[in-house]
């Protein structure tokens, strides 16, 4: 079997299972503390899945054992331990889709054209920090005018139907 | 079949000899390619006019491919594993001098490797004996025991157990079991002498 | 914010509003079952579907129609709820025994696999000879699935048990007498007892190399605190780094909230699909 086959594994190595956690361990403690980051692709496109599983795992409780122990593990200081379970937590409850966003950065650098990698940011939701500038689509051409008119078609039938 | 027959007859003319309709192989001389896989080798095919019908039997190929990987990892006894054997007949009484090995295993292709159910050839002692399998440690799947050792009893020349007697539990599938083998096998025998079935 | 405003102003718009009807609560109704004992019609372990990465790469609709199956098969013979380490015998078709059917009983090792696919094997020791066997959970040609002790322990994997000092804990008699298994409302004891193994150059298997190591094995007897100690660093190269890794971790909670659900339906579902009604009744 060729030896850089994936076989359903779907993460990222970055250098073994040991440097791995460890990267991730410093890139989500980071995001808790400052709500937005700035790295390559990769590295935030990784850091995403994990966050958003941690935020999961807090909705469980202080008091779970799982809970307890992974939070621990993740987010050793206590400073970003109380600022997961007092701030982030009651901003998510009501969440049930992603917590986080991520915009991809087209301007490359040196080191990006060596690597050819790209540039991305990544940031919490609802997060205190001035907006980033996202360039989003034009809701005024034809296309966007009719699905935003049949979504809200949509919405209406299911409030409906709920209703009675 | 049928459908198929009539289509050719028109194809053919009238004045074909029945004799040509019979199964032909491809011109193509697929015989030596080794490199080519088992089901496209001229061997296991079957041909009817140039048209594939289906693939010759009791040869490895893409239908029967899982089934003969299956049989081979089922079998793990090998030329040389050490056996236990469990009858009373004079060769499992004597004390025990060198430990019991395997030494030939009469299957029908040349992997030599073995089951439960097949015949093989052992020495005890230094003495030549020809046994049959009849327990194994390599778990053979689903409905099918699996031993915590590998017992075998011994046969004599005409395929009856020398012993009177099989101390362990045997599988319960030998009492249906054919050994279609070129050496004499009386299941009936063997059967008769198990104490107990799993 | 917006959807949930215009929501409660929707509600408070309409004037009338629906009463409640009365539900009436019996003193003596029966208490609901124990969480991990449900009852075998609305969730059972082999219900769960085995892990994908990514997730949307997994076939909803075949995992529902494997359920449903499972479910035919379950209306067809009673299979009883059972773990790792209960004892159990099971009568199985056989064209060559007199009877045409054969039983064997023996101690579950371990139990795996999804829907149809679920198998157990069952370990005895017959003359002083160790015998296992493997039995497909909804196979047509078993015909009885008999519980004869109720046990739960902490490992789900018993494969040491082949390696045990003493024999006789798989040694299980076949005339044994079946013993009434706890109701379902009370909670199962779990086992925690340890159990010798023999010289470990008898082992078919390092137990001490696995991860995670079996806790009912009493493997302390046979080595120092320093060697596993070291071992545990190599636990954490090759496996043990599993433990932490939050997204390869499988959440069942949510998944089996699902099933329960769906399984409700599908008792109307096999219905209609085999004829018994109408989809409209």
């Amino acid at each position: 079997m060729p030896r850089g086959m994936p076989h359903g594994n779907s993460f990222r190595k970055f250098g073994g299972p040991d440097k791995r956690l460890h990267l991730l361990k410093t890139l989500v403690n980071a995001l808790i503390k400052h709500e937005r980051l700035e790295t390559t692709f990769a590295k935030a496109y990784e850091t995403q899945k994990y966050v958003e599983r941690l935020i999961d795992i807090t909705k469980y409780g202080k008091s779970n054992l799982y809970c307890n122990d992974m939070v621990n593990f993740w987010v050793p200081e206590e400073a970003q331990q109380n600022k997961l379970f007092n701030v982030l937590l009651p901003r998510y409850s009501e969440h049930s889709r992603k917590y986080t966003r991520l915009a991809v950065l087209t301007e490359w650098t040196d080191k990006d054209m060596k690597s050819h990698g790209k540039m991305a940011v990544i940031e919490l939701k609802g997060n205190p920090l001035p907006p980033l500038p996202v360039k989003e689509g034009n809701p005024h051409t034809l296309q966007n005018v009719l699905l935003a008119a049949a979504k809200q078609d949509w919405d209406y039938q299911r409030s409906n139907v709920k209703e009675n | 079949m049928e459908i198929l027959l009539r289509n050719f007859c028109l194809f053919s003319s009238a004045s074909v000899h029945p004799r040509s309709l019979r199964l032909q192989r491809f011109a193509f001389s697929t015989t030596q390619c080794s490199w080519l896989p088992d089901r496209m080798r001229y061997d296991n095919q079957t041909f009817y006019d140039n048209v594939q019908i289906g693939y010759k039997r009791g040869h490895s190929n893409i239908r029967n491919r899982d089934r003969d990987i299956k049989k081979l990892q089922t079998r793990a006894l090998q030329k040389l594993t050490r056996v236990r054997i469990v009858d009373n007949s004079p060769t499992a009484l004597q004390p025990v001098i060198r430990s019991a090995r395997i030494i030939e295993i009469y299957t029908k292709t040349k992997r030599h490797v073995g089951g439960v159910g097949d015949l093989c050839l052992i020495t005890k002692n230094g003495a030549m004996k020809r046994a049959f399998i009849v327990g194994q440690r390599q778990s053979m799947g689903i409905l099918k025991a699996r031993m915590d050792s590998n017992n075998v009893i011994i046969l004599d020349k005409d395929g009856n157990p020398e012993g009177t007697r099989i101390t362990v539990p045997i599988p319960a599938w030998l009492r249906g079991y054919d050994p279609k083998k070129k050496h004499p096998i009386s299941m009936s025998k063997l059967v008769a002498i198990a104490s107990s079935f799993v | 914010m917006n959807m949930s405003l215009l929501r409660v102003i929707r509600r408070l718009q309409s004037s009338f509003v629906a009463p409640q009807r009365p539900t009436l609560i019996s003193t003596d109704a029966e208490k609901p079952n124990v969480e991990g004992r449900e009852d075998a019609n609305l969730f059972s372990l082999e219900y769960i579907p085995p892990q994908v990465q990514p997730e949307w790469h997994r076939n909803k609709l075949k995992y529902r129609l494997e359920r449903m199956d499972c479910l035919r098969r379950r209306q067809a013979i009673d299979i009883p709820e059972f773990y790792p380490g209960s004892i159990l015998a099971v009568t199985v078709a056989d064209n060559y025994a007199p009877g045409k059917s054969m039983r064997f009983a023996g101690r579950c090792l371990y139990k795996d696999g999804f829907g149809l696919g679920c198998k157990f094997v069952l370990r005895n020791v017959i003359d002083n000879e160790g015998v296992e066997k493997m039995y497909h959970l909804f196979a047509p040609y078993i015909q009885k699935v008999e519980l004869l002790r109720l046990e739960k322990w902490i490992d789900t994997d018993l494969r040491f048990l082949r390696d045990a000092a003493d024999q006789s804990i798989c040694e299980i008699d076949p005339n044994m007498q079946a013993e009434s298994p706890l109701p379902k409302t009370e909670e199962l004891p779990v086992y925690k007892g340890k159990i010798r193994l023999r010289e470990i150059a008898m082992w078919e298997f390092l137990y001490h190399k696995q991860w995670p190591r079996p806790y009912n094995a009493y493997l302390e007897e046979h080595f120092i605190e320093e060697e596993l100690i070291e071992r545990e660093k190599i636990h954490w190269q090759t496996q043990s780094h599993l433990k932490y890794d939050i997204c390869k971790h499988y959440d069942v909670t949510k998944i089996k909230a699902e099933i329960m659900d769906e399984m409700k339906d599908n008792r109307h579902r096999v219905d209609v699909a085999d004829k018994k009604i109408t989809a409209d009744a």
